[in-house]
């Protein structure tokens, strides 16, 4: 799954690298324009082009059946029963490509949230990190290390919550560059990467996870944490991001959706989609 | 211009710490007045209480060199403060430019003659008009609002009138902020969220040291059960509710079973503390019903995880980024700041001299909060520096107020709550903000061009408060107040126990006396006129001559009769005399609520040991000038004369004050 | 709706009695129902004194 999952994020990485020090509306009106053409395309291989086209004939057909005969009241009527008739056959069509969509656009959305969804650190900046031990293993009594790599200063002692079988520190930034935590776990490492930038966007993964097909899924930002080792999930509590629009901050994921489809039916006609 | 844009503040109003559904009520245009160039320039550093005594003596040993430089550049006087000498009253003073005849603020608490309760004198708080009701929800029709008390035009709206642009800081006695096109964000006088002065929370499993009814604070009994403690921060009344409920937010803390460090989780943030760290500022959002709720921030600090768990909560502070009252003009001025600088202390009084006083906070702790108030007001100061380019600059300090209130106990000997111990740590923490308050002026001086003019001034000095004057206990002893129970004295407050129909006069607040006015008070004895007249003379009079039996001393230094100090169309609003306490003695703590201690002299023994509700002439404030000052004996009201005069505006006939320099002269 | 029983002076229930129905009230107990109502609505609108205290006491002048 790793193995996916880096190939798919390095694409994600060349594409939005040169903007990274860009506006971040920059890097969005990229990804939105990307996936506008990407649904294009998906749409025109999958769904029946053919067909839409003439659904949508028949639709404007009998909207101006509607017109003509409006003093005719059977007439009219058949006509909106076609239209609804139509309507649905439409609807049917665009099934298909919905379902070829809606896998790569979930899984380019997981990417995206890396991208968009958090701020990363900077220098004076504290964050907390937390550590879950996998089920069965206590805190208080499971030898834990924290060792972050030199920048990094641990504020507090672990703190330990025996109920929920986490381990959390409190840290700051102190020198800003690439980092890393490594938590040894009964004499065993995982390693954390640490995301401190300047960069307008930058790619930061909050949670890494252990092995589990579903997990990795939700979480691929960085290699799975070994099987062997005790510890279920290494997150840092990284700010959430928000999107500036004039004053109002909106989540990403709503500036994503509309240029989308803003993009996608800018360059329908260009691609010669029917929608 | 562009249009004016109807506010919509005050979704969510207090009604004397009620939150009340009010709607929009005042005009505020969205973007800042005045661009014109001004010839001239202003800059005035309100220093609250820095007092001339101290100031020049640290100045004289070369502790304070911006002010000496700038006593050098121009003049140092003594500044006249007002008849009281409270913030409220004197910054109103300042300005209006006027005395309290005509701004009607005379005491941080008035009193409602129809009930004789004391009530806040700076604002007032009408709720919703009409309202409708859906199941338990009451919906507000009609908007409510904050009324500013203080009457009177301040000087910037002058200015304004003239086109001159002003920036105002944080000035006292201006909350809600005057209607204005200028820049202004108020200051003392501004509540917490819960409409109060101030109330903190505090959550211990050791709540047998602490009285649980303290001023200022809530004591919350806690469990540490697991490594946790569930519990809440109360927060406004939902007036949306038809019982009017306290709006509240549950948190959990997360002990750790040996280390001294806690998680705290409210709502969805976390943060971590060591035992002795302050979170910085936290917003926390009450729910009122699903669509309204009200923003504050506050600040965590964990003073102690064992053996005893204990968790100060700072009062919850209006946010600045989404206030729930109005506290700037225009409301994006709030915005801005906090835009830049983050949460900010929006509270009047921010640093929490109540917990310091409840032992709730130690000294070192108190000093660590006041600390963060400084720097915010120095970061903020340096940006409003920055950007000043014309008219006027008024900036405000609250630091040297608040620390020599409750520091002045480390540096006299005399007074009963010296700590030889505490004064060997703490004994130079007044000094230490007078050294604060000159870095300020530094930074003031190095902006100053030859058109500029740098004024410094303080409202009132300050001097120990040593002894209490219970002056209702006195008013008892003397016949003028009559209780219904004798064996009851001292017990309560607001004069349950107090015969009205026998009681010749009383005393709310903390330098007025009233007369029980028939007519004006509800169960008023004493006719208007001659007999009301003599009387007021008479207790004047006695009240000058009473000797403290202990130290010989006339602990009532001046009695002004109102009728002869105040001018102005509010005079009339008045307590019929004010006292000027002698140095060393103020009002008890217990008298300007309305409750009758046995004796009429206690020593005070609290931390808040400094204060300036004195006779005026033992406390003056001070003004420091980089122009000669040609007024012997300047008042505060004549600083407002010398600011439209600076600007070559009239002065208006209400105004009292003359301008301190002599500016034609070359 | 919950019923009790209230004791009033003879004089007084006289004056209830009178002013009822000059004020055009179908009943004494609409009148006294309406006084009590009117009056309670002042209270709740006043704060308590404690709570007055209570906010006052933040001030730090005042204990």
């Amino acid at each position: 799954m790793w193995f996916f999952n880096s190939i798919f994020g390095k694409i994600f990485e060349f594409i939005f690298i040169p903007f990274s020090k860009m506006n971040p509306w920059i890097g969005m009106a990229v990804a939105s324009f990307l996936t506008g053409i990407f649904m294009l395309a998906i749409f025109r291989w999958t769904s029946n082009q053919e067909g839409i086209r003439n659904v949508k004939n028949k639709i404007k057909a009998h909207l101006l059946e509607i017109r003509l005969y409006k003093d005719n009241l059977s007439l009219s009527l058949k006509a909106q029963g076609n239209i609804l008739r139509y309507n649905l056959k439409y609807v049917g069509y665009s099934a298909k490509p919905m379902v070829f969509m809606i896998i790569p656009i979930v899984l380019i959305i997981i990417q995206l949230n890396f991208w968009f969804g958090y701020e990363s650190l900077s220098k004076g900046q504290n964050f907390i990190l937390k550590v879950k031990l996998k089920q069965g293993y206590n805190p208080l009594h499971t030898n834990i290390v924290l060792k972050p790599s030199s920048g990094i200063i641990i504020e507090t002692p672990p703190l330990r919550i025996e109920e929920e079988g986490e381990i959390d520190w409190r840290l700051a930034v102190a020198e800003e560059g690439s980092s890393n935590l490594q938590i040894l776990v009964n004499g065993q490492s995982a390693i954390k990467t640490l995301t401190v930038s300047q960069n307008s966007i930058c790619r930061i993964s909050p949670i890494k996870v252990q092995h589990n097909i579903f997990q990795e899924i939700l979480y691929p930002g960085e290699p799975p944490i070994k099987k062997d080792i005790p510890i279920q999930s290494i997150e840092i509590k990284y700010p959430q991001k928000r999107m500036n629009l004039f004053g109002w901050h909106i989540h990403w994921i709503i500036a994503y959706f509309i240029l989308s489809i803003i993009f996608g039916f800018a360059f329908k006609g260009f691609l010669k989609v029917e929608i | 211009m562009s249009p004016f844009n109807r506010r919509e503040f005050l979704k969510l109003g207090l009604t004397g710490g009620c939150l009340i559904a009010v709607g929009g009520s005042q005009d505020i245009i969205t973007r800042v007045f005045g661009k014109a160039e001004t010839p001239k320039k202003v800059i005035i550093l309100g220093l609250d209480g820095i007092d001339p005594h101290l100031l020049e003596t640290w100045m004289n040993q070369g502790k304070l060199p911006a002010f000496q430089k700038l006593r050098s550049q121009g003049d140092f006087r003594p500044l006249r403060t007002s008849i009281p000498p409270q913030s409220p009253v004197a910054w109103s003073n300042f300005i209006t430019g006027t005395n309290p005849g005509g701004h009607g603020i005379f005491d941080f608490i008035h009193r409602n003659p129809e009930n004789y309760i004391p009530i806040f004198s700076a604002a007032a708080t009408e709720g919703a008009k009409r309202t409708i009701s859906v199941g338990d929800i009451v919906l507000p029709i009609s908007g409510g609002k904050v009324n500013l008390l203080r009457k009177g035009k301040a000087f910037w709206q002058h200015l304004e009138e003239n086109n001159i642009p002003a920036t105002i800081f944080k000035i006292p006695s201006n909350y809600p902020p005057a209607v204005t096109k200028q820049r202004t964000i108020s200051g003392m006088g501004t509540p917490d969220i819960l409409g109060s002065y101030g109330i903190f929370n505090y959550y211990t499993t050791d709540t047998a040291k602490i009285n649980e009814d303290i001023g200022g604070g809530r004591i919350h009994e806690v469990y540490v059960i697991g490594n946790q403690v569930e519990a809440k921060l109360p927060g406004p009344i939902n007036s949306f509710k038809k019982d009017r409920p306290e709006a509240s937010i549950n948190f959990k803390v997360f002990i750790d079973p040996i280390h001294p460090v806690a998680k705290i989780r409210i709502h969805d943030q976390e943060f971590i503390l060591n035992e002795g760290e302050w979170s910085g500022w936290k917003r926390v959002r009450f729910s009122m019903i699903p669509t309204q709720s009200v923003s504050g921030i506050c600040m965590f600090y964990l003073k102690q995880v064992r053996p005893e768990f204990k968790l100060y909560v700072s009062p919850i502070n209006i946010d600045p980024g989404d206030a729930a009252l109005p506290i700037s003009t225009p409301k994006s001025y709030a915005e801005e700041l906090e835009k830049r600088f983050g949460a900010f202390f929006t509270k009047g009084l921010p640093a929490d001299t109540s917990a310091l006083d409840n032992d709730v906070l130690d000294d070192g702790e108190f000093l660590q909060q006041d600390d963060f108030v400084l720097k915010e007001r120095v970061d903020m100061f340096e940006y409003e520096l920055s950007r000043f380019e014309s008219g006027l600059l008024f900036y405000y300090v609250s630091s040297t107020d608040q620390r020599q209130h409750m520091f002045w106990r480390l540096i006299d000997k005399e007074h009963p709550s010296y700590d030889p111990k505490l004064a060997s740590k703490y004994g130079n923490a007044i000094e230490n903000i007078y050294i604060e308050a000159d870095k300020i002026v530094d930074k003031a001086l190095a902006k100053v061009d030859k058109d500029t003019i740098l004024m410094v001034m303080s409202d009132h000095g300050f001097t120990p408060f040593r002894y209490c004057f219970n002056l209702n206990t006195w008013l008892k002893e003397n016949g003028y107040l009559r209780l219904i129970n004798e064996w009851k004295q001292g017990q309560d407050s607001f004069f349950l126990n107090t015969d009205w129909s026998k009681t010749q006069s009383y005393a709310i607040g903390l330098n007025g006396l009233y007369i029980n006015q028939k007519g004006r008070e509800a169960e008023g004895i004493v006719p208007q006129g001659k007999t009301k007249e003599t009387l007021v003379r008479e207790i004047a009079h006695k009240l000058e001559s009473f000797k403290d039996p202990k130290t010989g001393e006339h602990p009532v230094l001046r009695a002004f009769v109102a009728k002869d100090v105040y001018t102005g169309s509010y005079a009339s609003e008045a307590p019929d005399i004010i006292l000027g306490y002698n140095r060393g003695y103020r009002v008890s703590w217990a008298s300007p609520l309305g409750r009758i201690p046995k004796n009429i002299i206690e020593p005070n023994t609290e931390k808040w040991s400094g204060d300036h509700c004195m006779a005026p002439e033992v406390i003056p404030g001070i003004v420091l000038a980089n122009r000669k000052i040609v007024l012997r004996f300047p008042a505060l009201y004549d600083l407002t004369a010398t600011i439209l005069e600076i600007f070559g505006i009239k002065k208006p006939k209400d105004m009292i004050g003359q301008s301190i320099f002599n500016l034609r002269r070359p | 709706m919950a019923k009790g029983k209230v004791k009033l002076d003879k004089d007084l229930l006289e004056k209830v009695k009178k002013y009822a129905e000059l004020s055009g009230y179908s009943s004494m107990e609409e009148f006294i129902t309406h006084c009590l109502e009117k009056e309670i609505a002042k209270l709740e609108d006043s704060d308590s004194e404690e709570e007055i205290k209570k906010k006052l006491k933040g001030l730090g002048y005042i204990s």
